[in-house]
C-alpha cells in the first residue's frame, strides 16, 4: 500500500522521489514538514496530492503579512439564535487533516505562534476554549529562499517543531520535458485513492512498532550530542546543537523509514539516510560558518563522516 | 534454511571475525612490551658480555617468563577492548549493509538473513606488527653480535702510597736507632706520630692538614738530627785528636780541650735527640785535664761511638760516610744508590774534604820562615800577590734555628780582603812597571 502511495505520488512530481520518500516517511512518523524551495517547483501539488491519495481533508493557508491567528484557528462569531445572541466557535483552517501552510515566513510572529500550540498539541485555544485538531494532523510548511524582504524568520522554537525541513531542487532538463509533455498550466493532476484514514493510522503505529536496536539508539545519541560546540571536531562552526526533540524525531523516522521500506527494524542507514532532514535546520552556524557559506546541510554531511555508525574501534594492528 | 542454522552461520563468522579482532586488541597492547622487554634483554647481554660472562640458561629462561608476564599483562589490558558476539555481528552488518538485521535476529526481533559470503577478512595491519617483532629480533641479534669490550675485574684496591716524609721519619729513627747511642724516647715519639698519621683513612692521608703535619715533624726531626750531628762533629774532634796522640796533647791544649768538651756535652744534651743516659755518662767521664786516667781502649771505644753517631745522622741526609762518589749510580763507598751528591752534576757525594776547623792543625813548629824571591823578574806576577788567614765567621747559633725554606742556611761574612789569584794583562804591564 504505501508502496503504491509513493507511486501516486512520483506520477504527480516528477524528479522529487527523494522528497516524496521523505514526506512519507514524516508522515509516517506523525511529523510535521517544512519544505523550502522556490515557486513553482510543485509543493503545493504534492500536498494536495497527498490529501487525495489518503483521502483525508488537507486546507491551504497563504500566510501574508496581515494575517491573524484568528485567521488560522478560527473565531468566535456573534450568532443569533431562537435562545439569544451567543458566540458560536468558527474552526478555521487549521482544523483539517492536512494544513499547507504557504510562505509562513511571510506571517507576523504573533501568527506563527498561533499554529505552534496547533503542531506541538493537536489542538486550538480560543477565548478559553480548547478545541482538539482532527487526526492525523500535519503541517506541511513551505517559504520561499528568496524572499527576504519583508519576511519573518521563523524562531527555532519553530522550526524545532517540525520533523523534516525538506529542499526543494529545480528539475533537470529531462524532468523538465517530462512535465511539458504530460502536465498542463492550471489542469488538475487526477489522484486515485490510496489509503484512507485509518489505514493510515494503522500504517502510523505500525511504524512505531519498529525495532529500533540499542545500537542504533546509541548512534542517534552520538550524532545529536555530537552536534553541540566542543562534542566534535564538526561542531566547531556550531553556534548551538540540536534538541532531544531531534533525537526522538530521528528514532521516530528511522523507524519509518524501515517501515517504508518494509524490514522489521531501523538501521544505521536508515538513521543517516533522515539525518539532514532531520538536524539541518535545527542546528544554529556561528557568524563564520555563515560567511564561509556553510549551510546545515552540508554541517550534517561533515558529522555523518565524522560520527561513525558502531561506536567500537578496531585495532590498529588490523587494517 | 531453518532458522538454527542461519543462525549458527551467522554467530560462527561473528565469532570467527570476533577471535581475529580480540587477537588484534591483544598484539596491540603487546606489542609495545614485547618492543621494551627486548630492548631491556639486550642491554643486560651487553652488560653480561662486558663482564665476559656468557648468557646462560637462566638468562634466556628469565626473558621468555618476562614476555609470557608481559602476555598476561596484555590480555588484562585488551580486556575492555575486547569484541563480543554482539559487536562482532554489529561489524558484520555493517560491513555486508543487512541494515543491522543481524542484531534485531539475535535480539528476536527479526528473522535471520539467509547465509550470504562473509566479507573479506579483515588484514593484519603489517607495520604496526611486523616492525616492533623485527625491532625486537634485530636488538637482541645486535647485542649478541657488537664487539664489546670487556672491562677487567676490579683488582685489589691498594692503599695509596704514603707521604714521603712519613717514610723517611721512620727511615731515620731506623738509622739512628742502629748506633745504640741515642735515647730512643723521641724516635719513639716520632714513630707513634707517624703512626698516628698513618691510622688516618687513606683519603685523608694527602690531605692539607695532614701533609702539613707530616711535612713539620719531618722538618723538625731533620733540624734535630742537624743539631746533634753537629754536636757530635764537635765531639768527635777532640776524641779523635785524644785517639791519634793521647799523649802527645801539649799541656797548653787541654784547657781549651776540655772547654769545648764541655761545651760539646752540653750541646749534646740540649737538642731534641738526646744520647742515652749510659752514652752521656760515659762521655762525661772524659776529662781532657787529666787524660792520662783514660786509656787508648776507652778512647777509641768512645770515638767510634760518637762516629757512629755522626756517620747515622749524616746518612739520615744522604750523605754517604765514605768517600765522594758520583751523584749517579751506585755509591762506590757503600754501594748504595741512596746517597745523594752535595752539589751538582758530577761533584759527587760528601762534603769537601778540607774544611774550615776550630783549631790549628797542630804541627808542632814555632819557627816562622819568610819566603821570599829577590829575583822578582822569575816572579809569576799576576798569579799571587800574597796570603793571609783568617777564620771564617760562622754563626753557629744559626745552626739551631728552623729557617724557611729558600733561605741560605749558614749565611757567613767573607773576609773584607779580596784575593786574585789572576792579572789582566793591563794590571801585569803595570806591576811590571812598578817593580823595574
Amino acid at each position: 500500500m504505501l508502496q503504491r502511495l509513493q507511486e501516486t505520488l512520483n506520477n504527480v512530481l516528477f524528479g522529487q522521489e527523494q522528497l516524496v520518500e521523505n514526506v512519507l516517511i514524516g508522515v509516517l512518523a506523525r511529523g510535521h514538514i517544512l519544505l523550502e524551495g522556490l515557486p513553482g517547483l510543485g509543493k503545493t501539488e504534492l500536498v494536495k496530492a497527498l490529501a487525495k491519495a489518503l483521502q483525508v481533508e488537507a486546507k491551504r493557508i497563504q500566510f501574508t503579512p496581515d494575517l491573524l491567528p484568528g485567521d488560522i484557528t478560527g473565531n468566535p462569531m456573534l450568532e443569533e439564535g431562537p435562545e439569544g445572541r451567543r458566540f458560536v466557535f468558527q474552526p478555521g483552517p487549521v482544523f483539517a487533516n492536512i494544513l499547507l501552510a504557504d510562505e509562513i515566513n511571510r506571517a507576523s510572529p504573533k501568527t506563527q505562534s498561533a499554529l505552534l500550540e496547533a503542531m506541538q498539541e493537536g489542538r486550538v485555544t480560543v477565548m478559553g476554549e480548547t478545541h482538539p485538531l482532527p487526526k492525523p494532523f500535519f503541517v506541511l510548511a513551505t517559504q520561499n529562499p528568496i524572499e527576504l524582504e519583508g519576511t519573518y524568520p521563523l524562531p527555532e522554537a519553530q522550526l524545532d517543531r517540525f520533523l523534516f525541513k525538506l529542499e526543494i531542487h529545480r528539475n533537470p532538463v529531462d524532468v523538465l520535458e517530462r512535465i511539458v509533455t504530460q502536465r498542463e498550466m492550471g489542469a488538475e493532476i487526477p489522484v486515485e485513492p490510496v489509503l484512507n484514514r485509518e489505514e493510515l493510522d494503522r500504517s502510523c503505529q505500525a511504524a512505531r512498532q519498529i525495532f529500533l536496536p540499542d545500537v542504533v539508539a546509541n548512534y542517534i545519541a552520538r550524532l545529536v550530542d555530537a552536534t553541540h560546540p566542543g562534542q566534535s571536531k564538526t561542531a566547531a562552526h556550531l553556534k548551538f546543537g540540536a534538541s532531544p526533540r531531534a533525537a526522538l524525531g530521528l528514532a521516530a523516522a528511522a523507524r519509518a523509514r524501515a517501515f517504508l521500506h518494509g524490514r522489521p527494524n531501523a538501521s544505521f542507514e536508515d538513521v543517516q539516510s533522515i539525518a539532514a532532514p532531520v538536524l539541518r535546520h535545527r542546528i544554529i552556524l556561528d557568524y563564520h560558518a555563515r560567511l564561509d557559506g556553510l549551510t546545515g546541510s552540508a554541517v550534517v554531511d561533515q558529522l555523518l563522516q565524522e560520527i561513525a555508525p558502531h561506536n567500537r574501534d578496531l585495532p590498529k594492528t588490523l587494517a | 534454511m531453518p532458522q538454527s542454522s542461519t543462525q549458527e552461520f551467522w554467530e560462527n563468522t561473528a565469532r570467527r571475525i570476533c577471535r581475529r579482532i580480540n587477537l588484534g586488541f591483544w598484539l596491540h597492547q603487546f606489542t609495545p612490551l614485547l618492543l621494551g622487554l627486548a630492548i631491556l634483554q639486550g642491554f643486560l647481554l651487553i652488560l653480561l658480555r662486558k663482564t665476559g660472562h656468557a648468557p646462560a640458561l637462566s638468562f634466556w629462561l628469565g626473558f621468555v617468563i618476562a614476555l609470557l608476564a608481559a602476555a598476561v599483562f596484555a590480555l588484562r589490558r585488551s580486556r575492555n577492548q575486547r569484541f563480543s558476539l554482539a559487536d562482532g555481528l554489529v561489524h558484520l552488518e555493517s560491513r555486508l549493509h543487512l541494515h543491522n538485521r543481524l542484531t534485531a535476529a539475535r535480539l528476536g526481533h527479526a528473522n535471520w538473513p539467509d547465509p550470504i559470503p562473509p566479507p573479506q577478512s579483515l588484514r593484519w595491519s603489517r607495520p604496526r606488527l611486523a616492525l616492533p617483532a623485527i625491532g625486537a629480533a634485530s636488538f637482541l641479534l645486535l647485542a649478541a653480535w657488537i664487539p664489546v669490550g670487556q672491562s677487567s675485574a676490579p683488582g685489589p684496591v691498594h692503599p695509596p702510597e704514603e707521604p714521603l716524609a712519613w717514610r723517611e721519619i721512620e727511615a731515620w729513627a731506623d738509622l739512628l736507632e742502629e748506633p745504640d747511642l741515642l735515647d730512643e724516647e723521641t724516635l719513639v715519639h716520632w714513630r707513634e706520630q707517624v703512626r698516628q698519621l698513618r691510622d688516618q683513612p687513606p683519603e685523608e692521608w694527602y690531605a692539607h692538614g695532614s701533609l702539613e703535619a707530616g711535612d713539620h715533624l719531618r722538618d723538625s726531626a731533620l733540624e734535630s738530627i742537624r743539631h746533634l750531628q753537629a754536636a757530635l762533629e764537635r765531639a768527635e774532634y777532640p776524641l779523635t785528636l785524644a785517639r791519634e796522640s793521647l799523649d802527645d796533647i801539649p799541656s797548653g791544649l787541654r784547657p781549651l780541650l776540655q772547654e769545648h768538651w764541655l761545651e760539646t756535652l752540653s750541646q749534646l744534651n740540649d737538642g731534641t735527640l738526646k744520647l742515652s743516659p749510659e752514652a752521656l755518662a760515659q762521655l762525661g767521664e772524659i776529662d781532657f785535664t787529666q787524660i792520662e786516667g783514660l786509656t787508648q781502649e776507652q778512647i777509641d771505644r768512645l770515638a767510634e761511638m760518637v762516629r757512629q753517631g755522626r756517620e747515622a745522622c749524616a746518612m739520615t741526609q744522604g750523605q754517604c760516610p765514605g768517600g765522594p762518589g758520583e751523584a749517579e749510580g751506585d755509591c762506590p763507598s757503600c754501594g748504595s744508590t741512596a746517597c745523594a751528591g752535595s752539589g751538582g752534576i758530577g761533584k759527587g757525594p760528601g762534603a769537601a774534604d778540607l774544611t774550615f776547623s776550630e783549631f790549628p792543625t797542630l804541627i808542632d813548629s814555632d819557627r816562622r820562615e819568610a819566603v821570599s824571591n829577590p829575583d822578582l823578574s822569575r816572579a809569576a806576577l799576576g798569579q799571587q800577590i800574597g796570603t793571609t788567614q783568617s777564620e771564617p765567621e760562622v754563626d753557629s747559633e744559626h745552626q739551631n734555628q728552623i729557617t724557611p725554606g729558600g733561605e741560605i742556611a749558614l749565611p757567613g761574612s767573607g773576609g773584607d780582603a779580596v784575593f786574585r789569584s789572576h792579572l789582566t794583562p793591563a794590571e801585569r804591564r803595570r806591576l811590571q812597571h812598578y817593580f823595574e
